[in-house]
């Protein structure tokens, strides 16, 4: 037996104490009567002692029972457990529409998804319902939506609302479906293949324990499925190379591959073909063969990006594979911008007619480092520190800072507000001055953490032949490795990093370059503790200058705020206002400057005047692709954080089965009303019995007599 | 338990006090056939102790039921003067009782000669001496007989909402009182003496015997100024009474009657011993045989019994049945000895039931002279 309304009966069984009370002041107040014949009276007392104190506990008890009775029914006493028992039930049916729901079963079923298979499943549920019953429904494919909440006894609206649903390409979020059933004695119902991809992978304990789940049972076999998991170009921004009509791009991209189901212990090729997608079209980008070995299930490959006439723009570069049980996995896509030119700022002060090389400061320095031939991508333009302008400063994609001392205060607010624009901004020591005063505005400027020393040390050190692997320097480890052992380093500017991180650092661990995006959605602040000045080491005539220059900057300029990636289901905050789809297969919206992508896809985002912000690459999270088959003990287990028991929803039972469970409702629903007549009736027998104990009409009677008598 | 004594009803103080015991001239009432130039007997206009209201205990209508009655003894008594009762000792007076055989010794001046002439044989005259009746009023002041119901003003037919000393209820107490001095207030009149006799465990005043106007006076004075105190102890009460009497008296015992059966029994058997006459006048209240109350409530006995918490109606029948058998075991030992029994209740009239009362005495005691 449970209560559907604990707090109420408890409240009615609390007023159990109102006829002790009632009775205890009622002594209280009495005063007493001074009577002659009190020897009668103890006699007649001696005689009814027994019959008196039983009609007073027997009335007492009338009493109490039927304050409980009535406590009991108000509080929705029903036979057996809460969760299978109510009267009428509310069921919640969680149809998982993940990207897992997505897989094609197997060959009796051929062509259909899991998710038509759940939504007949939902239809069986349904129909086993009673008359009285409410049914909701609830979809756990991220991003989670009610489709029918609270429950409704419309049950035959209901269902048609089930035709509606569609798979998303997110990952299966059965802990917010039941976030969502936010009132208590609903049965929830979880319908699910629970292949690999459904299963969570890690759920917040502690959300309901205490409710009980019932779950359809897991797809017994899994399927044969590849999924393109990531598609990282080398580049997101790369200028175009050539002149004339025909452009072409120099490029790479990383693909990511992973696969599971039966097919994971053979041997499996996988043809990955690149495209270009922008606004104009899409056009081929190359292709390469992956391969698996066996029992392998994740390989890499980097694909050539070959465009033949590709056009300046913003796009992604899409990977796709061939077709298998899951097809929105079969494709995924990175932001990649083409551009004509790169819009280089150099501030600093070039002096010109020099001859000598001893002669050339660090604003020469950059400059033929930025641009070591014309038309070589990079449109350089020198900048005087002294007239730092905002709407200048708005046309370039990176700003070189060669002279910062020169930089006012004012300047370095420009600098950051260009910098929160999306810019890249890259700060070298001062050469020419041994006092580096512009540290402290700048640090202020960028809220800065990092220590930046006031005077350049002195030191004996060279490069460390080795990057990040996920750094800006990534791509340039080959030529670290082959030219920074022949740099050596005499003067160096100390840093504390603080919250930077190092990109590069010195042999005796000093950090060389740093680099901090401010916001999430800035651009980037990069620091170099080497001035690019002979005084200062003999890298300027070395030949690792230009890629590491080129380097900082290309890289540097990508990943602001115009390339943004995500997972389909998640939220993704971005600045615009609305979105131009570059894919026909996509799905997402943008509300209260959230993007929630259902389905895949890319689109550039614009803002409020419809100009061009950037682009969005949206793709299926690889981990809830898998299709291996899962046992009944892995679905539990992974599902225990958020349900404390776990039922099994057979194949050919509805959620409870025929008769006994009809009957057992039958009973919960009459049981209240029960309840309150067998009150009602004990209410009736304490009135005829307090009425005989107390012999109310002997009382009536005996007045008579004396009236008559007066 | 410590339960304080009350004094049913206070005495007034002062010279000055007005009311509850100056005797108004109509309240008192001569019987027909009285001469105006003789004395009444009993209370007199300005006789009345000082502060004492005798309207409390003998309301006129009372009086006025009683004004036409003689009391007579059922039995004949032992008098000290010749009277309108007659005397057990049978000699030589004015009526002829009847003859006896002569037998050697006697008086020859009781010879009746007629007989002796006209049977020739020797019978002596036997005459019936009448004589006075003593008449002791025993009166139960226990506490169990402050107990009343009935409004004072209802009761005392004097004008008054309270009773001297502030109560509102009707004491068993008042009502002994006012037949106590209904019963003196006849005797005297037919010039019998009365006594007065308090008890409650013991005998807690004496007033002796006597046929004077001022006897009035002491009776009422001693009745208003009696505490109510104490158990009854009937038993021992009555043998210091039987040891103050010399002679037979008629004792007029008025009590509530609610001791032990065994404690009266032992009581009337002394009396009947000694050859006294009684009359138990049992007072009660209506209340008392009713238990009419309406809701549970404690209840505290009069005599230190303690508290007992109960449900009044719950217990009614019970309570009822319990003092229908104590009234009747109470009538059957009093009648038993051959003492009369009369029930009265604080809610009636004292007037009708002791009128009822002595009328029916009356008849009995005519019966048993003419046969």
């Amino acid at each position: 037996m449970s209560l559907l309304h604990p707090i109420l009966a408890g409240v009615g069984i609390a007023c159990i104490a109102i006829p002790v009370l009632i009775h205890i002041l009622f002594r209280r107040r009495r005063r007493p009567m001074a009577w002659g014949a009190m020897r009668f009276l103890r006699e007649a007392y001696r005689r009814q002692r027994r019959r008196l104190a039983l009609e007073q506990w027997l009335l007492l008890a009338l009493r109490c029972l039927a304050i409980l009775l009535i406590a009991l029914a108000v509080g929705g006493l029903i036979l057996g457990d809460r969760s299978v028992a109510s009267g009428p039930r509310d069921v919640v049916v969680v149809i998982d529409n993940s990207l897992a729901s997505s897989a094609e079963t197997a060959s009796e079923t051929a062509g259909q998804s899991a998710l038509v298979e759940q939504i007949e499943a939902a239809r069986g549920v349904i129909a086993a319902l009673g008359p009285a019953d409410r049914v909701g429904v609830i979809t756990s494919g991220a991003p989670v939506r009610a489709v029918v909440y609270p429950p409704s006894t419309d049950r035959q609206a209901v269902a048609e609302l089930l035709e509606s649903i569609e798979a998303t390409d997110g990952a299966h979020d059965p802990a917010a479906a039941l976030e969502l059933i936010d009132q208590p004695g609903i049965e929830a119902i979880i319908l699910s293949a629970w292949r690999s991809g459904s299963l969570p992978e890690s759920v917040a304990a502690g959300l309901a324990p205490e409710r009980t789940v019932t779950l359809a049972p897991p797809a017994e076999a899994g399927l044969d499925n590849a999924t393109v998991a990531a598609v990282v170009p080398a580049r997101s921004t790369i200028p175009l190379i050539g002149d004339g009509g025909r452009r072409t791009v120099a490029s790479q991209v990383r693909v990511v591959l992973e696969r599971s189901g039966p097919w994971v212990d053979r041997e499996l090729e996988r043809t990955v073909r690149l495209s270009l997608v922008q606004a104009g079209g899409t056009v081929p980008a190359g292709s390469a063969t992956a391969r698996f070995a066996a029992n392998e299930r994740r390989t890499e490959i980097v694909v050539p990006i070959a465009i033949d006439g590709a056009a300046a723009g913003l796009g992604v570069i899409r990977a796709t594979i061939d077709a298998d049980a899951l097809a929105a996995d079969n494709q995924a896509r990175a932001p990649l911008e083409l551009r004509e030119q790169l819009g280089v700022a150099l501030v600093g002060r070039q002096r010109s007619g020099l001859t000598s090389v001893e002669r050339f400061g660090q604003t020469d320095w950059l400059s033929i480092a930025l641009a070591p031939r014309p038309r070589d991508g990079v449109a350089l333009e020198l900048v005087d520190p002294a007239a730092l302008d905002r709407s200048r400063l708005r046309a370039f994609d990176a700003i070189v800072l060669a002279e910062p001392a020169g930089v006012t205060a004012e300047g370095w607010r420009v600098l950051a507000d260009a910098v929160e624009a999306g810019a890249l901004l890259a700060v070298f020591p001062s050469s020419s001055a041994d006092a580096q005063d512009w540290a402290q505005p700048m640090r202020s400027a960028f809220s800065l953490d990092a220590s930046i020393a006031l005077e350049p040390a002195s030191v004996s050190d060279a490069i460390e032949p080795r990057a990040r692997e996920d750094g800006l320097l990534a791509l340039l480890a080959g030529e670290l490795e082959e030219l920074a052992p022949w740099v050596s380093i005499e003067r160096l500017l100390d840093v504390e990093a603080g919250g930077m991180r190092i990109e590069l650092a010195s042999a005796a661990g000093r950090p060389l370059v740093l680099s901090i995006r401010p916001s999430p959605r800035s651009g980037l602040l990069v620091l170099s503790t080497l001035a690019l000045d002979t005084r200062w080491s003999d890298l300027p005539l070395k030949p690792l200058v230009v890629p590491l220059v080129q380097e900082l900057v290309r890289q540097g300029i990508a990943g602001g705020a115009t390339q943004r990636t995500g997972l389909a289901g998640e939220v993704l905050e971005v600045s615009a206002s609305s979105l131009d789809r570059l894919e026909p297969a996509g799905r997402a919206a943008i509300r209260d400057g959230v993007l929630v992508a259902e389905r895949s896809g890319a689109w550039l985002t614009r803002d409020g005047r419809g100009r061009t912000q950037g682009v969005v690459a949206i793709n299926a999270p690889a981990p809830s692709a898998g299709t291996d088959a899962a046992d009944r003990e892995t679905v539990a287990a992974r599902l225990a954080p958020i349900a404390g028991e776990v039922a099994w929803l057979d194949a050919a039972q509805a959620p409870r089965d025929g008769g006994g469970s009809q009957s057992a409702d039958a009973a919960n629903h009459t049981l209240p009303l029960t309840l309150f007549l067998i009150a009602a009736m004990l209410g009736l027998l304490e009135a005829a019995l307090a009425r005989q104990a107390s012999h109310a009409t002997t009382a009536r009677a005996s007045e008579q007599p004396r009236a008559e008598a007066a | 338990m410590g339960r304080p004594a009350c004094v049913l009803p206070c005495v007034a103080s002062g010279p000055d006090s007005v009311g509850p015991w100056a005797l108004r001239a109509d309240t008192i009432h001569r019987m027909p056939g009285d001469r105006k130039d003789e004395p009444t007997p009993g209370p007199q206009r300005g006789q009345q102790p000082q502060g004492a209201d005798a309207t409390l205990y003998l309301h006129p209508q009372t009086l006025a039921r009683l004004g036409s009655m003689d009391l007579r003894a059922k039995m004949i008594v032992e008098g000290v003067t010749s009277g309108a009762h007659r005397s057990p000792y049978q000699g030589f007076s004015v009526d002829f009782a009847q003859h006896r055989p002569y037998t050697p010794g006697d008086d020859l001046r009781h010879l009746d000669w007629k007989v002796y002439a006209r049977t020739d044989k020797l019978h002596l005259k036997q005459y019936q001496q009448e004589t006075n009746l003593d008449l002791v009023v025993m009166l139960d002041c226990s506490g169990s007989m402050a107990f009343g119901s009935r409004s004072f003003r209802e009761a005392s037919g004097a004008g008054r909402d309270t009773s001297p000393d502030g109560r509102r209820e009707w004491a068993k107490f008042d009502h002994a009182t006012a037949l106590a001095a209904a019963l003196s207030y006849i005797t005297l009149r037919q010039g019998d003496r009365v006594g007065l006799a308090c008890f409650a465990d013991e005998l807690k005043a004496m007033i002796g015997r006597s046929s004077q106007q001022s006897q009035w006076r002491q009776i009422v004075g001693a009745l208003s100024m009696h505490p109510v105190e104490a158990p009854t102890q009937l038993g021992r009460a009555m043998d210091q009474l039987i040891a103050k009497l010399g002679n037979r008296c008629l004792i007029a015992l008025i009590t509530d009657a609610f001791g032990e059966i065994e404690e009266l029994k032992s009581a009337l058997a002394r009396a009947r011993h000694r050859a006294h006459d009684l009359i138990l006048f049992q007072v009660l209240d209506r209340r008392e045989l009713d238990l009419d109350f309406a809701s549970p409530m404690p209840f505290e006995g009069l005599e230190g019994e303690g508290r007992l918490r109960v449900d009044p109606r719950a217990l009614r029948k019970s309570y009822q049945r319990v003092v229908e058998e104590h009234l009747a075991a109470v009538e059957k030992t009093t009648r038993g000895f051959g003492f009369e029994y009369v029930r009265i209740d604080t809610h009636d009239w004292l007037g009708p039931p002791l009128a009822a009362f002595l009328a029916r005495r009356n008849a009995q005691i005519k019966r048993s002279k003419y046969g």
